[in-house]
């Protein structure tokens, strides 16, 4: 593995606390060790030999923090001046006060004895850094926590969904595979018991999700992931929502430049090119063109 | 090939001689005793005021102070074991278990490297973590944009923001603000500041900033308000009236202050927030919805029908 890159600075840091870590990691292997600091052990073999050469002033075998590592596993003594375990950055804080806000919302999970802790553990965090930082989780972490739990017990979900192709809120019952992220998206994919297909669905689109009590089994050929369609257009005026709406990072976006559009529906294609009010023309396929006459005209006519 | 940074040797060698040290050591004794500080006088200095600063980044605070009150002169250094020292108060297996499942919801996404070393931290606390509560499903937080962590940092510190931000038409703008907080929602993480030129209350989507926030120096520039001001207030807002087939438009109708229904379509009233968002999202509802009032509005819409069709004849 190549070395991690890592300024003097961070290597700091990780000494400082490495100290305690190994002070109750006392034995840990080497690889281990590098694994709980994210970084390969090449740079933990640095690390070490740093650290080895540091100690009290006076710098004699009698004042320098001793460590011993060539059997591949980690011991250290005469550490004492760097016992204490170092107070946590208010990044740090952030990041835990953050995760206890996700964690506390999880109802699935999280039991009413578990919340009054959580609770607890949030005000002693938010305490230490004095300021009252507001960062709310989003409404999708319920959400997420059933699937996730569909996934780790492959129990299927009795879930609400909106889709935007149609507009519609449908039911289905689907089993959840996997995550992924696309244009900092969460979506997941699933086999859907009530189209018989594997779909992909948007988290933030969950109406609403639970565990279901359906017996409904994964048939051994599972229907074909939809086909993804691909669209030639022209930008014809710079316009930030059109970009988002298709997944395109705004230097992408040039006057009078073409670009291709992907989509799974032609019917969402169709509503999101509407919606740009003509920053993106369709030039092909013409049976996309033609769709997009046709919805114009029929709106049209509402207003004639 | 063997590594070893001088400096990052230095900063550890001056921590623990002024973590170790009863009282406070004047400049010229750490010069004299800590490994690492060698050439002219002057440069000495430098380097001292320089890894003041660095481990004052780390969160260590190094105590100005004197052991003589005559002799003010002889100033020293030193580190309070308590003001060095995680202090978390009464814990237990449970609290470690959850505190770290509340470090893992950021594997992966924008505040990992802060986590992972919180993680360290608590597991060197040595306390066993409960495997029960350890059994449940870390959350996830969702989010990879690599300002997120320079912002919660500017909010902490109090310290001022700039970054360029892309406007709706695409064109780029600096902005200058106070942040104040961070909010998730519906996928989105979105940032809530002054705007220090337009001296009002704004909100920002994180991954519409097209730079890397600059975050000032300088901390505690600003005061965040108890209370922010409400920025949708609806009172004050013109309204809409549109028609929308039954069991469609579910977006506009979750706004909607008015409805009344009819056979084939209801009609619902809802605030103008945004003139542009209401015009793109009728006309996202192709035939499902049309707009009745007011004129301006409708005008729009059917420039906009027109404009398509003119596109795509």
């Amino acid at each position: 593995m190549a070395k991690s890159a890592t300024t003097p600075l961070e290597q700091t840091a990780r000494l400082l606390d490495l100290v305690p870590f190994l002070l109750s990691h006392q034995g840990i292997p080497l690889t281990d060790l590098a694994k709980h600091f994210n970084i390969d052990t090449e740079t933990m073999f640095d690390d070490l030999n740093t650290l080895w050469m540091c100690g009290l002033p006076g710098y004699t075998p009698l004042e320098l923090i001793d460590l011993a590592f060539d059997s591949g596993y980690v011991t250290i003594r005469n550490a004492a001046p760097l016992a204490y375990i170092r107070t946590m950055s208010s990044s740090e804080i952030v990041a835990l006060a953050l995760g206890l806000d996700l964690l506390r919302e999880d109802s699935l999970q999280v039991g009413p004895e578990q919340r009054v802790r959580i609770d607890a553990l949030s005000k002693k965090l938010r305490d230490q850094i004095g300021v009252q930082i507001s960062i709310s989780p989003s409404p999708t972490t319920a959400h997420r926590s059933v699937v996730s739990t569909s996934i780790a017990r492959r129990i299927p979900i009795d879930l609400t969904y909106y889709s935007t192709n149609s507009d519609e809120e449908t039911k289905r019952v689907v089993t959840a595979y996997d995550f992924f992220h696309e244009n900092e998206v969460e979506y997941f994919q699933g086999y859907c018991h009530t189209s018989r297909g594997m779909r992909t669905f948007r988290v933030d689109r969950i109406v609403s999700v639970a565990l279901s009590q359906s017996e409904e089994v994964v048939p051994e050929t599972k229907a074909e992931k939809s086909e993804s369609l691909r669209v030639g257009a022209t930008v014809r005026s710079l316009d930030r929502a059109s970009a988002e709406a298709f997944g395109l990072a705004f230097s992408d976006l040039l006057l009078g430049e073409s670009v291709t559009l992907q989509a799974f529906s032609p019917e969402w294609l169709v509503r999101s090119i509407s919606a740009g009010a003509g920053s993106l023309v369709i030039e092909e396929p013409q049976e996309i063109r033609l769709l997009l006459r046709q919805s114009i005209d029929a709106t049209m006519a509402l207003y004639e | 090939m063997l590594t070893v940074s001088r400096k990052s040797e230095r900063l550890v060698n001056l921590t623990i001689a002024l973590l170790a040290t009863k009282r406070y050591l004047t400049k010229n004794e750490i010069f004299r005793t800590v490994e690492g500080y060698e050439g002219a006088p002057e440069a000495m200095e430098r380097m001292f005021e320089r890894d003041k600063d660095d481990l004052r980044s780390l969160g260590i605070e190094i105590e100005l102070g004197t052991f003589d009150p005559i002799f003010e002169d002889d100033a020293g250094y030193r580190i309070t074991p308590s003001s060095y020292q995680l202090d978390l108060g009464e814990i237990d297996g449970t609290d470690i278990a959850l505190l770290s499942l509340a470090a893992k919801a950021w594997s992966g996404a924008a505040l990992e490297r802060e986590s992972t070393s919180a993680l360290i931290k608590l597991a060197s606390l040595g306390i066993d973590s409960d495997g029960e509560a350890l059994s449940l499903l870390a959350p996830q937080v969702n989010g990879t944009n690599p300002n997120f962590a320079l912002i919660t940092d500017a909010i902490v510190r109090r310290s001022e923001i700039e970054f360029e931000y892309a406007n709706s038409d695409l064109s780029k703008q600096v902005r200058k603000i106070s942040p104040y907080s961070l909010h998730g929602r519906s996928g989105s993480w979105y940032l809530v500041g002054l705007d220090r030129e337009k001296s009002a209350v704004r909100t920002f989507r994180i991954d519409r900033i097209v730079s890397e926030v600059s975050v000032s120096k300088k901390v505690n520039s600003f005061e965040i308000p108890e209370t922010l001001p409400d920025q949708d207030t609806d009172e004050t807002r013109d309204l809409a009236v549109l028609r929308v087939r039954k069991n469609r438009g579910h977006q506009l109708r979750s706004l909607a202050k008015l409805v009344e229904t009819g056979e084939e379509w209801d009609e619902i009233t809802v605030p103008i927030l945004d003139d542009s968002w209401l015009v793109r999202t009728i006309l996202w509802h192709r035939d499902d919805v049309f707009a009745l009032k007011p004129p301006a509005l409708r005008t729009r819409v059917i420039d906009s029908l027109k404009e398509l069709r003119s596109l795509h004849g």
